[in-house]
């Protein structure tokens, strides 16, 4: 309790105060600009904290963290252009709340759900982080690959009624993914001579071609079409009733718990969370029928999920040293300039430092509230914008966005063919997000099973020796079968 | 989006159809390669090679495209909704292309200017004073964002002007 | 109404052009410097270029940009210095694996004749890294379990062709033992495979090493003398294995630069390097200084990479 005083005490400066406000409204905004996501908002960051005290800089780069991943789901809902690939779950069912003229309603669940989510990781982080870091090290290779194929099963909920098409998405985003160097033996892969190539198609020129161009050409198609007047588009951020609220708990919370889950294990990351929470939530709601309508139980589960991310993600980085993605190890690589080695000791001999970085984690989920409901008047007045103008600056941003992850104009050539192929596929019915889902559970997926393989000496069955896997292997096998059995069942009784 | 279903377009089946084959096609190409040469080292080293992963998903990838096939073959076809394909489309992916290329070799200033107008006309909107004031202050408040504030550096024109 | 708020628009659009026009023509001298990091943010070669910004914007009176364009083992962020304007505008933070081991494995778009070295700016030691619990505590300890149990030590390698990777070979073949090869992605994904018992030896820099000693031992430091800065880490040559793999790394330009630009350049690397701000901070990474001129690094590329030739070619691991 003492630590905690002195903690808050070390974090009431003004200094720390601008830092955590300035932190979450920049990350705020890159998270909304495609393309630009946590990565980029963070090395922004990078030269303040080499020049700001400990606790500053700490508040500096967890509100540029937690304020990214948000800002990446008001682009979604606004654009059916996730700005981060975090919220790629979020546009399935804001996008659709928005189009019916509701943009200020979905900013309202998706900013409350953040925060709430948010604030759940944090107390996680808080009470049980020794415990979650040793949980993470019962996770080896062979554990990853059980989870990851787990995580696959998601493409079963996020293209209903197309299965074959979403499984082909999900097929090709495992080929882009699997172009470039081979990680394990240095062979290229499918890179045809190309240099460029051999380092591989990076997922965020993908997201942008796929969602944000391919989204902006269809749309020229529906000019003409009736759908709301611009006029009658809602602005500004409406919070929704406590009876909307009362119903949707149990997915605020089990997505909060899922997010918490997988952002402990170093290597997966909020992606992979919003979407196994967005089909946990489908495949559990009683509102089943509205998904992929504007469904908010979708919105809930996939917001409070890759929020909570943010504070778990923290455990294995801090606790073990071991980052999970590279937006913990820019904030690793930082912390350690500022003389915190990370290990287990730092939850036990500093805890002055991990409240403060508990408080920290608090003010800057309240601020991102406050910057969500302040900044909302201001986002959903874009709708207002006529569309043919619209389209052209959705456009430009986007392809700053591309080239601007890796300042490289080939990445523009990759997001423009990720473009035109979305828009043809996207046309065609096909469900996109698998494609998605495929890119980033790819590289997880393959690198574990050759490393168990490698750790099994090619013994495939060995997998199923370990407690871990073998049930996850058994989950995913039931999430597989069951829809087949339930209808045997039904054809049967 | 509760319009009424109407049957789909008689060039969006053949599209879909045409679209399926082509996937299946490169599929098999993909397949093919991953039985190529490879490096002394992966032979030579621990654990599966290099296209062992890739075999596997584009095996995969055929059994869901066989399906893939039996659907979009299928009287019905798979596709739902969409709206007719009209040229406008076309000339905005060609005027983006376009844009991709002029970035390259005019900057991304430049570049952009004429892309906000472009796209706006292309669209049917004649509000010329409108469109060029959106373009003009809308590409160097991009501009100015990244460049200076981001310290993202965007390609820069021949002429050595600074953008 | 209307066509007021369009005038005010176009009024105010103009005067941003002719701001930045102005901005501009002003900066001509002093456009900003890309420095280009060819690994991700955070990393070591990037927390050291980021160290060094400050110093170097102070000696060349110029905003410098850091750029990370990872992939492909560094090559693509090398590659693009390569392909850059020798205008002195694009410099790169050339680590040792792009720039001596990389060349051998694969057909890459530039080689060691590409550039012009103008300074080393970091070269720090690695260090054979085990678990804290790990049963050895030697470097022949490790070497006799190894002998007496063939690929039972399993070895991570952070990635292919690193100097990790070649130093990890070169004692498999000093001490003529076996070992399983574990591919991770990196020092986090190695530590945690140390940490989960999935591998048993890895080779991180030695400030890597140093930011996480709580949770690993040393074995033995790979080089020939003892680190002034961590005098208590034993070296590999005083067990009697002579194996030396420092990671260094240092700027260099696109091939073609003027002499006096090189040299202008050289006086700021080196005013930086020794600056007090970036010295302090190697010294909270645990990084040890190092410094070679112009002359000194391009002689010694050279000769690094003749010997990480002759490694990679005993691997079995050369290309062509």
């Amino acid at each position: 309790m003492e630590l905690l005083i002195t903690a808050a005490a070390q974090i009431a400066t003004p200094l720390t105060m601008v830092c955590i406000i300035c932190g979450t409204i920049v990350g705020v905004v890159v998270g909304v600009l495609p393309g630009l996501g946590s990565v980029i908002g963070l090395t922004m960051a990078l030269p303040f904290t080499f020049s700001l005290p400990q606790i500053p800089s700490i508040a500096l780069m967890l509100g540029v963290y937690c304020g990214s991943v948000y800002g990446g789901s008001i682009t979604a809902i606004i654009l059916n252009t996730p700005g981060t690939p975090q919220a790629a779950a979020t546009a399935l069912e804001g996008y659709p709340m928005a189009r019916r003229g509701d943009a200020d309603l979905a900013l309202g669940w998706v900013t409350v759900a953040s925060t709430l989510g948010g604030l759940f990781s944090v107390a996680i982080f808080i009470i049980a982080g020794p415990s979650l870091a040793a949980l993470s090290l019962q996770f080896t290779p062979i554990e990853y690959f059980a989870l990851g194929l787990f995580a696959m099963t998601c493409i079963a909920g996020v293209s209903s009624g197309q299965m074959a098409k979403g499984l082909v998405s999900g097929g090709i985003g495992l080929m882009l993914a699997a172009i470039g160097v081979d990680p394990v033996t240095g062979d290229m892969r499918y890179t045809f001579g190309s240099f460029q190539l051999s380092a591989g198609i990076a997922l965020i020129p993908v997201i942008v071609g796929i969602f944000a161009y391919s989204e902006m050409f269809l749309r020229v198609l529906d000019l003409d079409g009736d759908k709301p007047d611009p006029a009658e588009m809602r602005v500004g951020f409406r919070v929704p009733p406590w009876r909307e609220w009362r119903i949707r708990l149990g997915m605020l919370l089990r997505g909060s718990m899922i997010g918490s889950f997988v952002g402990a294990l170093p290597g997966t990351g909020a992606a992979t969370a919003a979407f196994i929470a967005y089909s946990e939530a489908r495949r559990t709601s009683k509102r089943q029928e509205n998904f992929g309508k504007g469904e908010p139980d979708g919105l809930v589960a996939c917001e409070s999920a890759n929020n909570a991310v943010t504070g778990s993600a923290l455990v294995p980085t801090l606790a073990l040293g071991i980052p999970g993605d590279p937006v913990t190890a820019v904030m690793l690589g930082a912390l350690v300039v500022q003389g915190i080695a990370p290990g287990p000791q730092l939850f036990a001999n500093h805890l002055d430092l991990i409240y403060a970085i508990f408080l920290c984690l608090i003010l800057v989920n309240l601020v991102m509230f406050a910057t969500g409901a302040l900044g909302a008047s201001l986002f959903t007045r874009i709708l207002r914008i006529p569309e043919p103008i619209l389209i052209g600056l959705i456009l430009i941003i986007s392809t700053v966005g591309a080239y601007g992850v890796n300042g490289s104009t080939f990445d523009i050539w990759v997001a423009f063919a990720a473009g035109v192929g979305g828009a043809l596929l996207r046309y065609l019915s096909y469900p996109l997000a698998p494609i998605v889902i495929g890119m980033v559970l790819g590289p997880t997926i393959e690198m574990s099973l050759r490393q168990g393989l490698i750790l099994t000496d090619g013994n495939v069955l060995a997998f199923l020796e370990r407690p871990i896997a073998l049930a996850l292997f058994a989950v995913t096998a039931a999430i597989l079968l069951w829809p087949l059995l339930r209808s045997r069942l039904r054809r049967s009784g | 989006m509760e319009k009424t279903s109407r049957p789909p377009f008689r060039s969006t089946i053949i599209a879909d159809r045409v679209v399926a084959l082509c996937i299946v096609a490169v599929t098999a190409v993909f397949l093919m390669l991953t039985f190529g040469e490879v490096s002394a080292f992966a032979r030579n080293s621990a654990g599966r090679g290099p296209y062992f992963f890739p075999r596997l998903v584009l095996i995969f990838l055929l059994i869901a495209e066989s399906f893939l096939l039996a659907k979009v073959f299928s009287p019905r076809g798979t596709v739902q909704n969409s709206p007719r394909p009209t040229w406008r489309v076309a000339s905005l992916v060609l005027a983006t292309a376009a844009y991709c290329a002029l970035i390259q070799l005019a900057g991304f200033l430049i570049a952009s200017i004429l892309f906000g107008i472009a796209v706006p006309l292309l669209l049917g909107r004649r509000t010329w004073v409108t469109i060029v004031t959106v373009a003009l202050v809308y590409s160097i408040a991009v501009w100015l964002l990244f460049e200076r504030v981001f310290l993202i550096i965007l390609p820069a024109s021949p002429f050595d002007i600074g953008f | 109404m209307k066509r007021n708020a369009i005038r005010t628009l176009a009024g105010v659009a103009s005067a941003i052009a002719m701001t930045v026009a102005a901005t501009g023509a002003s900066a001509q001298s002093n456009r900003p410097v890309t420095v280009v990091v060819p690994f991700a943010a955070g990393g070591g070669t990037d927390i050291t270029t980021r160290a060094m910004q400050s110093g170097l914007t102070d000696a060349l009176d110029a905003n410098i940009v850091v750029k990370n364009t990872a992939g492909a083992g560094g090559t693509l962020g090398v590659g693009e210095v390569a392909r850059a304007r020798a205008d002195g505008r694009t410099l790169g933070m050339t680590p040792v694996g792009p720039l001596t081991t990389q060349p051998h494995l694969r057909a890459l778009p530039y080689n060691i004749d590409s550039f012009d070295y103008i300074c080393l700016a970091y070269s720090a030691p690695t260090v054979i890294a085990v678990a804290k619990d790990a049963p050895f505590s030697t470097l022949e300890e490790m070497v006799s379990h190894a002998k007496a149990n063939p690929g039972d030590v399993t070895f991570a390698v952070q990635a292919i062709g690193s100097v990790p990777h070649i130093a990890g070979l070169a004692l498999a073949e000093a001490a003529g033992i076996e070992m399983t090869y574990l591919p991770v992605n990196g020092d986090g994904p190695a530590l945690k495979a140390l940490l989960d018992g999935t591998a048993d030896v890895f080779i991180p820099h030695v400030s890597f090493f140093s930011s996480n000693a709580e949770q690993l031992k040393s074995l033995a430091m790979l080089q020939s003398e003892r680190l002034k800065e961590q005098p208590d880490l034993a070296t590999a040559a005083e067990q009697g294995y002579d194996l030396d793999f420092p990671i260094w790394g240092g700027l260099v330009a696109p091939k073609g630069l003027p002499e006096e630009d090189v040299t202008r350049l050289e006086g700021a690397c080196e005013d930086a390097v020794n600056s007090a701000p970036f010295q302090e901070r190697m010294e909270a990474v645990k990084q040890p200084s190092a410094y070679m001129g112009s002359a000194e690094f391009t002689a010694f590329v050279r000769e690094k990479y003749e010997t990480n030739r002759v490694l990679l070619e005993k691997a079995g691991l050369l290309s062509n």
